[in-house]
C-alpha cells in the first residue's frame, strides 16, 4: 500500500483536505456567491430581453409580426428618429413571467437606456401576447409632448380596435403615424446634430487628459536618478479616484450621443435615456 | 540617525497623506449618496405635486355625474389638505396613504355611473391619473432604493467614522401602507 507523499507535511501522511488555504478560500468565495446570488434574486426585478445587437428599434420577440411589417415599421421609425431625435422602439414579448405590464416596461427601459441620455427621447410600445396587454412608457423628455391622456387615446382608438381583430401590424403602424403627427406638430427641439462645439465638460475633460499625457511624456524622457517611482511622499500628484468621475460621466457621454446619430441608413444604438413611470396602459384580451 | 529620523518622518507624513486623502475621498462619496437621495425625494414630492393638482379636476367630473356622493368629496379633500401640510418623510407618507384611500373609494363610486366612464374627459383623467400613480410608484422605489445604498453607505466600517464625523445620520425611507400599494384601479 503507497502512502501519498503530500509536500509540506512532515510525517508523510495524507492530511485532511479542508485544513488546506486553498480550499477554504474556494469555500468563502462560494458561499459569497451565492449569498450574492440569492440577494439578487430576493430583489424581484422582471428578467427582460437584452438589447438587439446590432441594435434596432423594432423587435417583435413574440413573432407577431410579418418581416414585411416588421420593416415597415423600422423604417417608419427612423425616420422619425432621423427627423427629431426621438427614439421609439417597439418590443413584442411572448409573456411577461407574471409582472405587470407597468414594471417590465420600465425595467426594460432602464436596462435599454432608450432615448439619447441628455435629452431622454425615448418612447416604449411594448406588447404582451399572452396576457393581451400593452403599455407606452415615455421618456422623462417626452412626457411634456406625450401627455398620458393623448397615449390612452391612441391606445382606445389606434392600437386596440386592431389587435382585436387580429393585426397587430395595423394598430402599430396607425399608432406610430399618430404620434409622429402629434411630435411634428409640437415643440421639439432639432436634434443637436448640427452642433459642433463641444460643452464645458468635454472640454476640461480633453484639457485634463492633455496635461495628463504631456505629464507622462515629460517625466517619461527626462530619466534622471531612480527611476519611474514617485516618492512616497508626492502621494499627491495622484489624484483620489473620486475626482476624475465627475470629469469623465459628463464629459464622455457628450460624444456617443452625437456619434450614434451620425451613421445615416441605420438606427445608431440606444443612447441611455431613462423614464419616470410615464405613459398609458391597455389591451386586447 | 538623521537618515532614520528623515525616513521615519516621510512614512508619517505619507500615513497622514493616505489618511486624509481616504477621508476626502469617503466623505465626497457620502455627499455624492446624499445628493442622490435628495433628488429621488424632489422627484417624489413633484409626483404627488402632480397628482395634488389632478385631483380637483377629477372630483369635478365626477360631481357632474355624482353630485349627492358628499362623503366621499369631503374625504378627498381633507386628505389632500392632509397632504399639502405635510412635512417629514413619515408625515408625507400617512398623508399619501390617507389620500390613495380617499381615491379608491372616489373611483369606487364611480362604478356606480356608467354614464360617467363613458365621458371623455372622464377617460382622460382617469389616464392621467393612472399614469400619476405609476410615476409615483417608481419615484417612491428609486428614492427607497437611493436611500438604502446611502444607509449601507454611512454605516458600513470604515466609512462609519468619516460619517460619524460628518453627522451623517440614516434616512427614512418611504413606507408603503399595508394594502395601499396597489394603485387605485379603473376597469372599463
Amino acid at each position: 500500500m503507497t502512502r501519498l507523499r503530500r509536500p509540506g507535511t512532515s510525517d508523510g501522511y495524507r492530511r485532511p483536505m479542508h485544513a488546506s488555504p486553498a480550499r477554504l478560500w474556494a469555500a468563502v468565495v462560494c458561499a459569497f456567491a451565492i449569498v450574492l446570488f440569492c440577494s439578487l434574486w430576493v430583489y424581484g426585478q422582471p428578467k427582460v430581453p437584452t438589447k438587439p445587437v446590432p441594435p434596432r428599434l423594432v423587435n417583435d420577440l413574440a413573432g407577431m409580426l410579418t418581416s414585411a411589417e416588421a420593416q415597415e415599421i423600422e423604417e417608419r421609425l427612423l425616420a422619425l428618429n432621423e427627423a427629431n431625435g426621438v427614439q421609439f422602439a417597439v418590443v413584442t414579448v411572448p409573456d411577461m413571467g407574471g409582472y405587470s405590464i407597468e414594471e417590465y416596461s420600465v425595467e426594460l427601459f432602464q436596462k435599454w437606456g432608450i432615448g439619447e441620455a441628455k435629452e431622454d427621447n425615448g418612447l416604449l410600445l411594448l406588447i404582451a401576447d399572452e396576457e393581451g396587454r400593452l403599455r407606452f412608457e415615455t421618456g422623462y423628455g417626452l412626457e411634456g409632448d406625450l401627455p398620458d391622456a393623448f397615449l390612452g387615446r391612441v391606445i382606445d382608438e389606434n392600437l386596440v380596435p386592431h389587435f382585436m381583430e387580429g393585426d397587430p401590424a395595423a394598430g402599430i403602424v396607425e399608432a406610430v403615424n399618430t404620434i409622429a403627427l402629434r411630435l411634428a406638430g409640437g415643440e421639439i427641439e432639432p436634434s443637436s446634430k448640427e452642433e459642433k462645439s463641444l460643452s464645458p465638460d468635454e472640454l476640461a475633460a480633453i484639457v485634463f487628459f492633455a496635461i495628463v499625457i504631456v505629464y507622462l511624456i515629460v517625466k517619461s524622457s527626462s530619466r534622471k536618478g531612480p527611476s519611474g517611482r514617485p516618492p512616497k511622499s508626492g502621494g499627491g500628484v495622484r489624484r483620489p479616484p473620486s475626482t476624475p468621475g465627475p470629469f469623465m460621466g459628463g464629459g464622455w457621454k457628450g460624444p456617443s450621443g452625437g456619434s450614434s446619430r451620425g451613421s445615416s441608413g441605420g438606427f445608431g444604438g440606444f443612447g441611455g435615456g431613462r423614464s419616470g413611470g410615464g405613459g398609458a396602459s391597455g389591451g386586447w384580451k | 540617525m538623521k537618515k532614520s529620523g528623515l525616513v521615519a518622518l516621510v512614512i508619517v507624513l505619507a500615513i497622514v497623506a493616505v489618511l486624509g486623502i481616504g477621508f476626502v475621498s469617503v466623505s465626497n462619496s457620502i455627499i455624492r449618496s446624499e445628493e442622490e437621495v435628495n433628488v429621488s425625494w424632489a422627484e417624489v414630492q413633484n409626483q404627488f405635486q402632480r397628482r395634488y393638482d389632478l385631483i380637483p379636476n377629477l372630483v369635478e367630473t365626477v360631481k357632474g355625474y355624482a353630485a349627492h356622493e358628499e362623503e366621499v368629496f369631503t374625504a378627498i379633500a381633507d386628505a389632500r389638505a392632509k397632504l399639502g401640510g405635510a412635512q417629514t418623510v413619515p408625515e408625507t407618507a400617512e398623508a399619501v396613504n390617507a389620500v390613495e384611500g380617499a381615491l379608491s373609494r372616489l373611483l369606487l363610486v364611480v362604478e356606480n355611473y356608467p354614464e360617467l366612464k363613458a365621458d371623455a374627459s372622464f377617460r382622460d383623467l382617469t389616464y392621467e391619473l393612472t399614469g400619476t400613480e405609476n410615476r409615483i410608484a417608481v419615484a417612491r422605489q428609486r428614492y427607497n432604493t437611493s436611500v438604502q445604498s446611502y444607509n449601507v453607505k454611512i454605516r458600513t466600517f470604515p466609512n462609519s467614522i468619516v460619517a460619524g464625523m460628518r453627522g451623517a445620520v440614516p434616512k427614512d425611507m418611504f413606507e408603503a401602507q399595508t394594502g395601499a400599494s396597489v394603485a387605485p384601479e379603473v376597469k372599463f
